[in-house]
């Protein structure tokens, strides 16, 4: 009996023990099922998350991308794959996706030093990021770089962001023409009334009345000149801030702008013997719009006739007529004309045809026609202008009736 | 000297100008200091008018109608019969950049608008001015160059080379100082009448295009490091 005991014992602990083992192998099944449950969801939630993240990240303007330490792009939003015209860009080393050496050359910066990195490539016309032919033009980006910390294998990745500031730097070019034209157009007069005041002073000239009273005539019509300058840029100006109350919208009478033109103008008229046909269309009696501004546009285009043709037997016309939904205003003449290298540039501010020595008293400002284009666009109007030589140049606005 | 003065012909200036009251102050300033003037108003008369009439100076404004400065600028120095005439920029583009240009394609001088008229008569009398000497020593010879101060000829080896008034200057300037430096300073006060930054810079591609003229000849204008330039002493 006692024999037994132990074997008994024995057979309980191995019977214990089996029970344990298979408890434990169904337990760990089940916590293994819980795992891979976990797992699952941390998964998916992980890729939910990638994919919000990502989609937030494609839907920023600028392109981004992340490279890793061994300059490998590891990611790049939409806006990057779009700026690089869909090429595959995950997992390729930066110097071969950037084919334009000046963007690689900033961001390796940024992975050599560490630093954080900004700089402004400017590619010259028809070159893009990737190195070949686009559109004319530069185009201007700025390119961000700096590292991120906190990766999980240690080893710092880099953000990029690459912003396209070509539509700033060319406004930034227009602003830098426009005041190196003005002050250019500004100087000449300037030049004239300078010079003459120091021959007055300096010279003894204003003790010969004669002389004196002609320099000083000199010197008026140059002071007028840049006074019309000033003048015009501020219009200009005025109407391209394109504030709502840069023009008033209220009824008026087209004709009366005419008449004024036609007064203010006669004395040139007169004695250049042109002759100003008035032709307008009955119906277009009342318009809507800014009487200032009218009165303005027309004045320019008549006078701008007459200063182009200094000769004799010089008609022009002044029409207006009634097309359904708008109105056409127009003014022609049958002067030189327009050399057609020459049609899509005139309403450029500064821009001038004439190619001969004029011999009108004193030149315009340059910005004629400009304020005319952009007081006609205020107006939600079009204005075209067509050219034969010595047989008709005509400026043609088309105007809605309606203004909101 | 006067009698010297009345005898010789007026000097003849040319003013290529489209702005007609900036063309009548000049003339009137230039009639007073004593030259005979011819004005052109736009790129293409201003061109003939130089070719046909070779005045001693032209003073050209840069932005004109239908040809600009530049343009006829080439071609007054690209024709044999012109070449050798100074030329004054005159411009409303004042830009340091603008008047580097206009001195390294090679003009003799450049000023902006608006200027001074008394200004521009002093540089017109600088450039004309001819290259003081000895009396009745009008040709000077050096090496293998001839200058002749009166013509303001120059000659390589005994054959008329084109040369700049300018250039003319500079190198008559050094070759008269033979072995020893010139300063910088020194020569642009020479053969401009003043010196400053813009004229500075510009200094070194006259000497360039002197040398470049000279061909083989060009090594004898030496630079010397700090100081400017010299010719060399000729060897015996």
């Amino acid at each position: 009996m006692i024999d037994h005991l132990p074997i008994a014992a024995a057979l309980c602990a191995l019977i214990a023990l089996i029970i344990q083992v298979f408890r434990m192998k169904r337990s760990r099944k089940k916590y293994e099922s819980q795992v891979n449950a976990w797992k699952t969801r941390f998964e998916l939630d992980l890729k939910q998350a990638q994919d919000e993240r990502n989609h937030l990240l494609d839907a920023l303007g600028d392109a981004f991308l992340i490279v890793d330490d061994d300059a490998n792009i590891r990611f790049a939003n939409a806006a990057a794959r779009n700026l690089f015209r869909g090429r595959v860009l995950t997992g390729r080393p930066v110097g071969e996706a950037f084919l334009d050496p000046r963007l690689a050359e900033a961001l390796l910066r940024c992975l050599e030093t560490g630093e954080p990195v900004q700089s402004r490539v400017v590619l010259p016309q028809q070159t893009s990021p990737l190195g070949d032919l686009e559109t004319r033009g530069n185009n201007v980006w700025v390119i961000d770089a700096a590292q991120l910390s906190g990766t999980p294998n240690g080893k710092p990745n880099t953000r990029v962001v690459i912003r396209d500031v070509t539509s700033e730097h060319q406004l930034d070019q227009i602003r830098k023409d426009f005041v190196a034209n003005a002050s250019h157009e500004l100087r000449t007069p300037l030049a004239i009334i300078n010079g003459y005041l120091e021959n007055l002073l300096d010279d003894g000239m204003i003790d010969e009345p004669e002389m004196a009273r002609r320099f000083l005539g000199v010197m008026k019509k140059h002071t007028e000149r840049i006074s019309r300058i000033v003048e015009d840029m501020l219009v200009i100006s005025r109407l391209e801030s394109g504030e709502a109350s840069a023009i008033k919208i209220e009824p008026f009478r087209i004709r009366s702008c005419v008449k004024d033109v036609v007064e203010r103008l006669e004395s040139v008229v007169q004695s250049q013997k042109a002759i100003v046909t008035v032709n307008l269309h009955d119906q277009v009696f009342s318009m809507n719009g800014d009487r200032f501004y009218w009165t303005q546009v027309l004045f320019n285009l008549v006078e701008n006739a007459l200063k182009q043709n200094p000769h004799k037997d010089l008609k022009i016309e002044v029409g207006t007529e009634d097309a359904g939904e708008n109105f056409r205003i127009w003014v022609s003449d049958n002067g030189v004309g327009i050399p057609s290298a020459d049609l899509p540039h005139i309403f450029r501010r500064f821009y001038r045809v004439e190619k001969h020595h004029s011999q009108e008293a004193i030149k315009g400002t340059g910005l004629g026609l400009s304020i005319v284009k952009r007081a006609i666009e205020a107006h939600h109007g079009t204005i075209t202008v067509t050219s034969t030589p010595g047989r008709e140049t005509k400026f043609l606005m088309t105007i809605p009736k309606r203004m909101e | 000297m006067t009698e010297e003065l009345h005898n010789s012909p007026m000097q003849k200036v040319l003013i290529v100008e489209d702005e007609v009251d900036i063309a009548d102050l000049i003339r009137f300033n230039l009639e007073r200091a004593g030259y005979d003037v011819t004005k052109a108003h736009d790129g293409i008369a201003g061109a003939e008018t130089a070719i046909r009439e070779r005045p001693d100076l032209i003073v050209l404004d840069l932005m004109l109608p239908g040809r600009d400065g530049y343009s006829v600028f080439r071609e007054v120095r690209r024709d044999s019969r012109t070449s050798h005439i100074p030329v004054i920029m005159l411009t409303a583009r004042a830009q340091t950049e603008d008047r580097i240009q206009g001195l390294e394609a090679g003009a003799d001088d450049y000023l902006t608008k608006p200027f001074s008229p008394k200004e521009l008569v002093l540089r017109v009398n600088a450039i004309l001015k001819r290259t003081d000497g000895p009396p009745g020593a009008v040709e000077f010879e050096y090496g293998p160059f001839r200058f002749n101060k009166n013509t303001v000829k120059f000659y390589l080896a005994n054959e008329p080379l084109d040369l700049t008034s300018t250039e003319f200057k500079l190198l008559l300037y050094l070759c008269e100082r033979p072995g020893k430096p010139q300063d910088r300073n020194d020569l642009l006060r020479t053969v401009w009448g003043y010196s400053d930054e813009v004229h500075s810079r510009t200094l070194d591609t006259h000497m360039k295009r002197l040398r470049q003229k000279l061909g083989e000849h060009g090594a004898l204008i030496e630079t010397v490091r700090g100081v400017g330039y010299q010719v060399a002493r000729s060897t015996p």
